[in-house]
Order: structure tokens, then sequence, then C-alpha cells
């Protein structure tokens, strides 16, 4: 029994000591694409920052049999979350028949205009309301509050992949902090829902640090997973 | 500089929405990632004109579309799924909207490039002009793969590579420059064998085009199939972007997605 106690009093110190995120900070990081339990592509992050300035890079490569997938997106913008440049590059190799193909989206920001240039398309869109990327913003707004369970955060954002002429609810809760199983490790991490309009979309589970160290994704009967290489 | 910390949060999540979506797993993925294996399947069904589905989802919002082959017959909640009884196969949809943005051009559609444009030129005085597009598309689609995002029509025209969504965008967009409107659908069709199984839905796109006062069902990676009993559709694709929202409501809403056919006719 007592053995029982401290068991659970070590557990309460353990949660109790648990921080979280502080500031937006530059770096690297690694993930598996992992599609119904197996591994089908692997990503990268990287995060600059100049004076006025994020700037954040996505990669993410996807290999099915001899198609090989690359997407890197650019996202900048300035330090108090105006939009300045999205940037898309699809690279489609197939090992089999030598082709290679890419296709680019830039969209430049002014104000809540958007010049879209898609491989010779050229559109200039104008919004009614502000919006923001999909960038800093909501990171910044979770650290305001602390990361606390039952934090919601919610903003337009331009996203061209989804929507090429109207801006879309993003919807980011705190669901508090759980048991998540990755590998062999057993960890308390901070479990953060993101929805696009009502749609749950992605669980994120993040350390105390704010690393994802897994986010998992469901559509149809496919359940994909990305998780962060060590 | 110290990686490992907090802004991954925030890039994680445009990653997935913006990088995983943008490479729309389900469209890049071979269709063997999502197949459903029919309840209720019998030889003897194959081939008939209407068949009534019934299928359960976990989600009780969401609801399938009324399409030119696909009638909603029910809808019915409970706490933990939606049932939806349907009748697919020969219903023309009539259409009172406004077919003007079936004809836009669009990114990945590039109605104004020259090639598009100029193989549509070809259609236009045609007498039976949809089923020759249909048919063109999939001859000139010669090496007939899976695994590719949806990449604009003249990239399609110029590599002859893809699969149902490269069929299905090249053909949209010589549709519309050829003047007959066109929309994309995706969902899923009953397959008579895929990677080794037998009778089995498989994810698919497809197209809807309107002639005659009606929208009709043309899927030209089949230019001579008329069994549309055998498709079932999730959402419309406006061929604007890779994942609108559509598209994206339905592939969230689908889990758990259960078919089993009820009746035939």
């Amino acid at each position: 029994m007592k053995k029982l106690g401290l068991i659970i009093l070590t557990t309460l110190l353990l949660i109790s000591c648990k921080s979280n995120p502080q500031s937006i900070p530059e770096g690297a990081w690694t993930y598996d694409l992992i599609v119904n339990g197996i591994k089908a592509g692997t990503a990268f992050v990287i995060i600059d920052e100049t004076d006025d300035l994020y700037i954040t890079k996505n990669e993410m490569s996807l290999k099915m049999g001899t198609m090989e997938n690359t997407t890197l997106q650019i996202v900048t913008e300035t330090k108090d979350f105006k939009p300045v440049k999205l940037e898309t590059y699809n690279t489609i190799k197939d090992s089999a028949s030598g082709i290679s193909q890419k296709v680019s989206r830039i969209a430049l920001f002014e104000g809540n205009s958007i010049k879209l240039a898609s491989d010779g398309y050229e559109t200039v869109i104008n919004m009614e309301s502000p919006f923001i990327l999909d960038g800093n913003f909501f990171f910044k707004e979770l650290m305001k509050s602390g990361f606390k369970k039952g934090t919601r955060i919610e903003a337009q954002i331009y996203e061209p992949s989804v929507e090429m002429d109207s801006t879309i609810l993003v919807i980011v809760d705190v669901a508090g902090r759980e048991k998540v199983k990755i590998g062999s490790e057993e960890l308390y991490l901070i479990h953060v829902k993101q929805r696009v309009e009502q749609l749950k979309i992605v669980d994120m589970y993040l350390n105390d640090e704010g690393v994802m160290e897994k986010a998992v994704i469901k559509m149809l009967n496919n359940v994909f997973e990305l998780v962060r290489v060590q | 500089m110290k990686p490992g910390t907090g802004n991954s949060l925030k890039k994680a999540a445009l990653m997935i929405i913006a990088i995983i979506l943008l490479q729309n797993p389900l469209i890049s993925l071979p269709p063997s990632s999502f197949i459903v294996k029919p309840e209720n399947f019998s030889a003897d069904l194959l081939n008939r004109k209407q068949i009534t589905y019934t299928i359960t989802y976990k989600d009780r919002d969401f609801t399938l579309p009324a399409t030119a082959n696909q009638k909603i017959i029910s809808v019915s909640r409970n706490n933990n799924s939606t049932v939806t009884e349907i009748i697919s196969g020969e219903i023309h949809l009539r259409y009172s909207g406004d077919l003007k943005q079936h004809l836009t051009n669009t990114p990945l559609l590039r109605t104004d490039d020259a090639l598009i444009k100029k193989k549509a030129m070809e259609f236009k005085n045609l007498s039976d002009p949809v089923n020759a597009v249909s048919r063109f598309v999939y001859n000139h689609i010669k090496n007939k793969t899976t695994g590719i995002p949806l990449i604009p029509a003249p990239l399609i025209m110029k590599n002859r590579t893809g699969d149902c969504t490269e069929h299905a965008v090249l053909a949209a967009a010589i549709y519309r420059e050829a003047g007959i409107p066109a929309r994309g659908v995706t969902g899923m069709i009953l397959a008579d064998e895929f990677m080794g199984e037998k009778n089995i839905f498989v994810y698919h796109m497809w197209l809807e085009v309107y002639y005659n006062g009606r929208w009709h069902l043309v899927d030209p990676t089949r230019p001579d199939y008329t069994n549309y009993s055998r498709y079932i559709a999730f959402a419309y694709h406006d061929l604007k972007t890779e994942v609108p929202l559509s598209f994206l409501n339905a592939i969230s809403a689908l889990k758990g997605l259960k078919v089993s056919i009820k009746s035939v006719k």
C-alpha cells in the first residue's frame, strides 16, 4: 500500500512538473509518414527567422511503387502574422518511365489582395476580410493561454490547396494532457485538435517543449500518422 | 537555435493540412489504400441497371450527395453512426443551377493552355462529343499508373500518364473548353477484381457532363462502361484545388464505412 502511494505521489509530482512551451523558436524536425501502420514517406520542417519575418519550410516525400511525390511548401509571414508569400512546389518522378513533372503555385499578398500564379495560370483575388497563413499565429495564441485545457483559438486561413478564392475557418482546441504510446515508450503529452471548418481533421500530441511527437489523421477507412524521428 | 522546440506544433498542423492533404493521400496513394468489401454480394447482382445500397459510417452530420447516378432514399442517424440508403444506377440529374461555373478555367484544368484549346477544337462539331472526348482521354493516357497527385491538365496531356484522377482532370478540361459543362465526382466503384480481391469497392474519381438538359455520369477510365449502378458518390470536386472543402468534408466524415447491397433492379 505504501509502495502504491509512493508511485501515485511520484506520478503526481511528475505531472505537476510539466511545463508548457514558452517561445516560438527556430529549428528543424523530421517525421515518418505512416499509412495504416506502414511507413510511406518522410516529412521535414525547417523554421527560420529574420528581423521581420518567419519563414517556414515543410517538405514531404511520398513513395509508392515507382512513383515518388515531393511537396515543398514555404510560408513567409511577418512577425505580427501578416501574410507575405506562400509557395508550393511539387515534383513527381516515375522511375519506371523516367518522367519527371514539376508543378508550382505562388501566392503573393498585399493586404487582402492575393496574386496567385500557378504554371502560367494567374489570377488576382480580393478577400473581403483579413486572414492569416497557416503559420505561427496559433502557436503564439496557445502560448498566451499556457496550453490550458479547453482553450480554443479560431482564425480565417488562406490555404489555396483547399479553397482558392475564399478563406477557411481553422479551429484549434487544447484537449489536455494524455498518456500516448509511441513505439515502445509511453509519454505524457499535450493533446491538441485541429479542425478545418467543423471537420475534425487532426489529433496532435506535443511534448513539454511543444514539439509534436505524433499526429493522427483519419480519412475514410485510413489512418495517417506522422511520428517524430528522434 | 534549438531544434525540437515549440514551433513544431503549428508547423505540424501545417504539414498535415497543407502538405499531406496537398499530396492528397487518397488520390496519390494506390487505390488499394481504400477498399471496401460489400456485404450481401452475389454474382447475379452484376450488370444490373440499379442497385440499392445501405451505407453506414461514423458521422452524424454528413450526408451523401444526390448525383447523376445516385438517389438518396433515406437517412437515419443514431448515437454512433449514420445509415443511408441509396439507389445507384441510371438516374440522370436534372439541374436548374448556373452552368457557367462548370465551364470556367481553373489552375487544375488550364483550359487557356494551347494544347487543351487545340484538342478541344477537334471535338466541337462532332455529333457525339461527350463519348469522343472520353474515348480520346482513355486512349491518350497510355501509361495507366497510380500514385500521382492532382496535376494540371496540360501536364497530363504531355506526359500521358495517370490513373482515374488524371483521366477526369484532362477530360474535364477538354469538355469545358469545348463548351460542354463538366464537374468532378469522388467516390468509389465496385470493381470485378482489384489487387487480387474480387468484387470490391475501390476509391475512384469520375465526371458528370451536362447534355440534353441533364447531368450524366462519364468515366473516362471506362469509356464503354455503362454500368452506373456500380458507382457510389461521396462528394463533388470543384476541380479548382486539390482538396476542396466538399471533398475534405466527405473523406473526413466517412470513417468506418460499410456498404451492404440491399436489392437490385
